[in-house]
């Protein structure tokens, strides 16, 4: 089993790399469809960062459960580091979208 | 086994060097996209100007300059060949619209025969075969790379 900031890092690295791998392919599929690469990226980027999460959780239902007894049962310990997890997700998502964001000059291309 | 491997492998590089280079003319890709739809939508904004005088023209029953017919007769490159048709053009494309009583062939024929274009580092001499002044102004010139 790996630990807690294991797990951390591996949430932010899994969502990290939906969001880039995604991008950087999905932009590789825009030109080989003829259309513009940057802007496809972006507009990806925008779509998949909720999934990113989602895949870097491992599919929302543990999450949710392991939140549903932290709730009702009192476990607030794991319910705090579900929502560190969740949070480490989204900050992966978040640097991902910013890195293409950034790549596409903030929209001055 | 071993054969698979190096599959997967190359496949992996391919990809990856897809990508990078995809990467790499992202920026061009989409400022060229860009500068299509820009070119795109001011063709059809000149298409419907032109339209518009066009049908005035008709109306008023005045035969007016339409377009430019450049024939270059150049043995070389294409792409110079297009520069001096580019060149040509800058030089006639003001004529366009105007009354076809209105032009002055002789001032056409006097700027473009024995002119020496300068194009890519190379002068050109220039000289004018035929010009033929209708509603689409015909010009043919023969265009020589000078020593």
């Amino acid at each position: 089993m790996f630990t807690f900031m294991q797990n951390v890092l591996y949430n932010f690295f899994i969502s990290l790399g939906v969001i880039i791998g995604g991008c950087i392919f999905g932009g590789l599929a825009a030109t080989l469809n003829g259309h513009p690469p940057l802007k496809t990226m972006l507009d990806l980027c925008e779509k998949i960062k909720i999934w990113a999460i989602i895949v870097a959780l491992g599919g929302t239902f543990p999450s949710f459960k392991i939140l549903q007894v932290g709730l009702f049962n009192g476990d607030i310990r794991s319910l705090a580091k579900q929502v560190l997890y969740i949070l480490s997700a989204l900050m992966g998502a978040q640097v991902g979208y910013l890195l293409m964001y950034y790549l596409e000059g903030r929209g001055n291309v | 086994m071993k054969k698979h491997k190096f599959l997967s492998m190359f496949l992996l590089g391919f990809l990856l060097g897809l990508a990078l280079m995809n990467l790499f003319h992202s920026h061009t890709l989409d400022r060229l996209y860009r500068m299509q739809k820009q070119l795109t939508t001011q063709l059809l904004d000149k298409e419907i100007k032109l339209e518009r005088f066009t049908q005035k023209a008709i109306k008023e029953d005045i035969p007016l300059i339409k377009d430019l017919n450049i024939l270059i007769e150049f043995d070389g490159n294409v792409l110079i060949k297009d520069a001096i048709e580019r060149n040509i053009r800058f030089y006639l494309s003001d004529l366009v619209g105007r009354e076809v009583s209105e032009i002055d062939g002789e001032m056409i024929y006097k700027i473009f025969h024995n002119r020496i274009l300068q194009i890519e580092g190379k002068e050109m001499k220039v000289t004018v075969k035929y010009l033929i002044i209708n509603e689409v102004i015909t010009i043919s010139v023969v265009c020589r790379i000078v020593d």
